[in-house]
C-alpha cells in the first residue's frame, strides 16, 4: 500500500510517501505566492523521487492521500485533511514512541504540544498571531544581518562576548534594536545568540502551560537552527531530540493518518 | 523638531534646541531643561526629566483646557492619557508591539513603496475597504502582498490597514475611558486617514490641535518655567 501526506505550511510545502516498509521519498520547496502551484509541484517532485527509489510509481499508484498544515484545503487532490497539532503529534510519535512533550516551530507559528504513548493529541498552545517566536523572526533577523538562514544557528553558537541583549520582543522593534547593537559595534553572532534567546523566552511559557514531559521533541523548520535548540535544551533542562529533516514531520503525520483511512476502508 | 532616528539622542536633542534657540533668539545660557518622551533617559545634560502622561496632559491643558483624553501616536509608542486640569488621572501605553503603534503603518509603507504622508489621503478614497487578518506588523505585510497579488484595490487595503489600526487603538483608548474632547496628538496625528478611522471606531468627531507633535515638549517646557518660577 502506499500513502502519501502533504504539509502545505506558510513557507514550505512537504511531501512524505509511505509504503508498508517505511518512508519511500520525502521532498520540500519553498510554498511561495502560489500555494496550489507549490501542492502540485511538491508532490509531483516526491513522486519523480520515489519512482527513482521503486521504478514504475506514479501518482495513479498512491492509494491515499491527507492534506495538513495551514494551506491543507487548498490542496486540488487530497482525499481528506487533518490538522496539523494532529499530525505533528502522529508522526514524531512515529518517529519517537517515547515522545510526550512536541514543540513545532514553522515558518509563521510555533505550536507546543502534549502527546500520549499513541501520538494521540493531549493538549496544546499555538501562536500564529504574532511573528515573535516564529520563524519569521529569525529571517528578520537573518537578512537584517546579511546572513543566511541556513547558517544561522552555527554561528550562533561561536559568539565573541555571549548573547547580545535584545530587549524588544516585537519582530518590528527587534530589527530596529539589532541594528542599533551592530552601529554600537557588538559583534554579529553575538546578535544572533541574542535572537535565539529571545525566541526561546518567547516560546518558553507555552510549553510551561502544556506541561514538560520526558521525551521532549522539537520539529519544523526552525528545528534545523541549532543554536535555537541548544537555548532550548538549556530552558527546559531536557535533551530536544529531532529527525533528521524536521520540516517533514507534518506530511509524514499525514501520510500515516492516510495508511490509517487505507486499513479502515480495507477492513470494512 | 528634529528627527531622533538617524544620530544618538543627545545629538538629535541638542540640535532640536539649538535650532528653537536660534529661532526664539534668547541667548545659550539662560534655560532649563526639561525633558520627555521615549528618549528622555537617552539625555544625561537635562535639568530634568518627565514622563510622557504628565507632559502631555499639561500641554494640552494649554492648548485645549477642555480635552479629557489624549490619544498619542508616536512610531514606536501609543499612549493613551486621561486628565483634568493638566494632570493624568490615567494613563495606558503601549510600547511592546508594532501592530498598535505607527510603526504598523510604516511598515505598511515599506511593502507598498508610498511614503506615509500620502497613505492616508489614498485610504480615504475606499469604497470597500478590505479586512486585515494579521494583528502583527510583520504578518500584516505578507496579507497585504497576497490582497495585492488577487487584485485588490490599493485604497481599499489602506482603508483597511487604517481600520485595524484604529480598531486597537480603540481598545487602548477604552482602558482609560473615551471622553467627547478627545484629542489626537503626536507625530502621526495629523494624517487624515488616521483621524476619520478613529472617528469611525469611537462615533464621534475628534480634535487635532495645530501643534499635534509638540503637545509633550509643550507640556515640558510649561513644567520647567513653573519650576524655575518665570
Amino acid at each position: 500500500m502506499i500513502t502519501a501526506g502533504i504539509d502545505i505550511g506558510s513557507l514550505s510545502a512537504n511531501v512524505v510517501v509511505l509504503s508498508d516498509a517505511g518512508i519511500v521519498a520525502s521532498h520540500t520547496i519553498r510554498t511561495g505566492a502560489d500555494s496550489v502551484g507549490a501542492a502540485w509541484r511538491v508532490m509531483r517532485e516526491a513522486i519523480e523521487l520515489a519512482d527513482s527509489e521503486a521504478e514504475g510509481l506514479s501518482l495513479e499508484d498512491v492509494d491515499y492521500i491527507v492534506a495538513t498544515g495551514y494551506g491543507r484545503v487548498i490542496v486540488p487532490f487530497s482525499n481528506s485533511t487533518v490538522t496539523e497539532i494532529a499530525c505533528h503529534a502522529r508522526g514524531n510519535n512515529w518517529v519517537f514512541p517515547e515522545v510526550r512533550t512536541i514543540l513545532d516551530m514553522g515558518g509563521q507559528d510555533c505550536k507546543a504540544i502534549r502527546c500520549d504513548g499513541n501520538g494521540k493529541v493531549i493538549t496544546f498552545e499555538m501562536n500564529d498571531k504574532c511573528a515573535a517566536g516564529t520563524g519569521r523572526y529569525l529571517e528578520r533577523a537573518a537578512s537584517t544581518l546579511g546572513i543566511k538562514l541556513r547558517e544561522f544557528g552555527e554561528l550562533a553558537l561561536q559568539t565573541e562576548e555571549g548573547a547580545a541583549i535584545i530587549s524588544s520582543m516585537c519582530t518590528v522593534y527587534a530589527q530596529r534594536d539589532i541594528l542599533l547593537l551592530r552601529q554600537q559595534g557588538v559583534h554579529r553572532n553575538d546578535i544572533l545568540a541574542g535572537a535565539c534567546k529571545a525566541i526561546v523566552e518567547r516560546i518558553f511559557p507555552m510549553l510551561s502551560r502544556i506541561g514538560i514531559q520526558e521525551a521532549f521533541v522539537v520539529s519544523g523548520g526552525v528545528a534545523n537552527n541549532i543554536g535555537v535548540i541548544r537555548c532550548l535544551e538549556e530552558k527546559v533542562g531536557m535533551e530536544a531530540q529531532k529527525h533528521s529533516d524536521p520540516q517533514i514531520i507534518g506530511a509524514l503525520g499525514a501520510a500515516l493518518f492516510a495508511r490509517d483511512k487505507m486499513k479502515n476502508t480495507n477492513h470494512e | 523638531m528634529h528627527p531622533a532616528e538617524l544620530e544618538s539622542a543627545e545629538c538629535a536633542g541638542k540640535k532640536a534646541i539649538d535650532k528653537a534657540m536660534k529661532i526664539s533668539g534668547i541667548s545659550k545660557n539662560s534655560y532649563y531643561t526639561v525633558v520627555t518622551g521615549q528618549g528622555k533617559s537617552l539625555i544625561p545634560s537635562a535639568d530634568e526629566t518627565i514622563s510622557d502622561g504628565v507632559c502631555l496632559a499639561r500641554g494640552i491643558y494649554e492648548l485645549m483646557p477642555s480635552v479629557h483624553t489624549i490619544l498619542d501616536l508616536g512610531i514606536q509608542k501609543s499612549l493613551a492619557v486621561k486628565c483634568s486640569g493638566g494632570y493624568p488621572n490615567k494613563i495606558i501605553s503601549n510600547d511592546k508591539c508594532a501592530s498598535g503603534a505607527g510603526s504598523f503603518l510604516q511598515v505598511v509603507s515599506d511593502v507598498l513603496e508610498i511614503p506615509v504622508e500620502r497613505m492616508g489621503e489614498i485610504s480615504l478614497k475606499s469604497t470597500e475597504a478590505v479586512e486585515i487578518n494579521s494583528t502583527c506588523a510583520v504578518f500584516a505585510e505578507s496579507e497585504i502582498i497576497s490582497l495585492l497579488h488577487t487584485g485588490k484595490k490599493l485604497e481599499d487595503i489602506l482603508g483597511g490597514v487604517y481600520q485595524s489600526l484604529a480598531m486597537r487603538l480603540y481598545s487602548l483608548l477604552l482602558r482609560v475611558g473615551i471622553d467627547r474632547e478627545l484629542a489626537l496628538v503626536g507625530g502621526i496625528a495629523k494624517d487624515k486617514g488616521l483621524g476619520q478611522a478613529i472617528e469611525a471606531q469611537i462615533g464621534h468627531k475628534i480634535l487635532v490641535p495645530e501643534q499635534a507633535l509638540f503637545v509633550g515638549s509643550l507640556g515640558a517646557a510649561i513644567i520647567g518655567q513653573e519650576k524655575v518660577g518665570a
